[in-house]
């Protein structure tokens, strides 16, 4: 066996190994901080408040938006609903 | 006479006729432009990248970039940028500066990760070891190459297009052969683009009808995963912080691709807090990181560097790493539904390679035709990103050995 070919099997028996154990601890690592997430942190995001419905919204900015949104996307488009962003 | 003769010098046909190496790369990018436009594949990298080999090899233009040797000094010193820039014009400026120093592939990953979705995978981290067996291909031709006479950094460089990760693949080729970086970047592209063609082609030929109707779903009824996550938010910022950390001391080497791939993620994560850095890192960076990338990869293939037989070993080398990369998925499935009471479909497998997302839709759409409530996308997702992963620990690996 040549030094070479040698070198290439040694090059894929350390690469492998080394993807495997890297991608271990992925696997490892992620069950970890996912069980001590649930443990310690369980609450997930807050509920968002319920976005506001066009009735709620200023008329005035109402129709300012629903304008842009219409300049912008040559009259194809309509307001659907408005929330704000936090 | 004399001025015509004079005006025919003076021209740039006198070179056209007398190297039809420079005529045939014109062809060569007209090629991989039309593959870009007309094709649509992977425009976005091929379409500088084609373009960058009609300007480096336009004759006069000075836009070639030039053999390392030729910014050499004595005592191991290179010429400075304004030097370089002087002598051989902006487009060796930006090559030596951008690229032959390693910068530019770890912020495309940055770009990446800041458009990467943990989620799947951590909703299904057990399928992350399938984005390992993929990585075999890389390994094999590597092998095959060294056996027909490339170099061991050659062969690593030639191996790594079965990573299938365009960024890594010109990272890695930077370090270990930077000679070969034209043909290697246009092999890899090309192929991610065909990802389509090539999934199919090597699970037809591995996989059974009973294993495409496989539907994980069903699966995971039968047997439900152990925990749930009950706030994925908190584990999607904390994944990418431990893991870069914990990479780092195993393979440092990796720790540029890596790094920066879940540097970006953890911008994305945090949402609003950093929304403007990875608004940066996935639009402005990310796209001004690619054209000079790609323009400048496209201009290192002027005809007397292309036009060798190592062109052709590399495009069939490349061919087979890619297919090698997707049989080793499918065949890692396969054995591990042996042993295993909940059966995963090997398509699954088959996207343990990068190109993200492009494989996992194609598999998908595979296992859609067999049945069609079989949705395996996110499953598919879990195994091509922990495939990003392997595949820059892979070069991690190759690069601390051979450099």
């Amino acid at each position: 066996m040549s030094e070479e070919f040698q070198l290439g099997l040694t090059l894929m028996v350390v690469g492998m190994l080394t993807v495997l154990v890297i991608l271990s601890l992925v696997v490892g690592l992620g069950n970890t901080i996912i069980l001590y997430v649930n443990r310690f942190f369980p609450e997930g995001e807050k509920k968002l408040a319920p976005a506001a419905s066009p009735a709620q919204t200023n008329p005035k900015h109402m129709a300012v938006i629903a304008a842009a949104v219409a300049e912008l996307t040559g009259g194809r488009g309509h307001v659907v609903k408005i929330e704000k962003d936090s | 006479m004399s001025i015509l003769n004079e005006l025919y010098e003076m021209t740039a046909f006198s070179t056209l006729f007398s190297e039809p190496g420079v005529t045939i790369m014109l062809v060569v990018g007209g090629i991989l432009l039309y593959l870009g436009i007309g094709k649509k594949y992977e425009p976005l990298l091929l379409v500088p990248i084609a373009f960058g080999v009609i300007l480096a090899n336009l004759p006069g233009g000075g836009m070639g970039v030039v053999p390392a040797e030729m910014i050499e000094l004595e005592g191991g010193r290179y010429k400075n940028l304004f030097e370089i820039a002087s002598e051989y014009g902006i487009m060796n400026f930006i090559y030596y500066s951008l690229i032959k120093t390693g910068f530019l592939p770890p912020i495309i990953f940055m770009g990446v990760g800041a458009l990467t979705d943990f989620g799947p995978m951590l909703r299904n981290l057990r399928l992350a070891f399938f984005g390992g067996a993929a990585q075999i291909g890389i390994f094999a031709v590597l092998l095959a190459a060294m056996a027909l006479g490339f170099t061991p950094k050659e062969a690593a460089s030639l191996g790594i297009i079965g990573g299938a990760d365009g960024p890594t693949a010109i990272y890695t080729t930077i370090m270990l052969a930077p000679h070969l970086l034209g043909p290697i970047a246009i092999a890899a592209y090309s192929y991610m683009a065909l990802v389509p063609v090539i999934i199919p082609l090597v699970a037809n030929l591995l996989m059974t009808k009973k294993e495409f109707k496989i539907n994980m779903r069903q699966q995971d009824k039968l047997y439900p995963p152990k925990h749930q996550i009950k706030n994925l938010k908190l584990v999607k910022i904390l994944f990418p912080i431990i893991l870069g950390v914990v990479t780092a001391i195993f393979v440092p080497s990796s720790v540029p691709l890596l790094g920066m791939l879940l540097f970006g993620n953890l911008i994305k994560e945090l949402g609003t807090l950093t929304a403007r850095l990875a608004d940066a890192a996935t639009g402005p960076i990310m796209n001004t990181a690619t054209i000079f990338l790609g323009l400048a990869v496209g201009a290192t293939m002027t005809h007397d560097v292309f036009l060798t037989g190592q062109t052709i070993g590399i495009v069939v080398g490349g061919f087979l790493a890619f297919a090698i990369s997707i049989a080793g998925g499918i065949v890692a499935v396969k054995i591990y539904n042996i042993f295993s009471k909940k059966k995963i479909n090997p398509l699954v497998g088959a996207t343990g390679l990068s190109a993200v997302p492009m494989a996992s839709r194609v598999a998908n759409e595979m296992a859609l035709k067999y049945d069609s409530s079989n949705h395996i996308l996110q499953y598919c997702m879990a195994s091509n990103i922990s495939g990003v992963i392997g595949s820059a620990v892979a070069a991690g690996v190759l690069i601390s050995m051979l450099q």
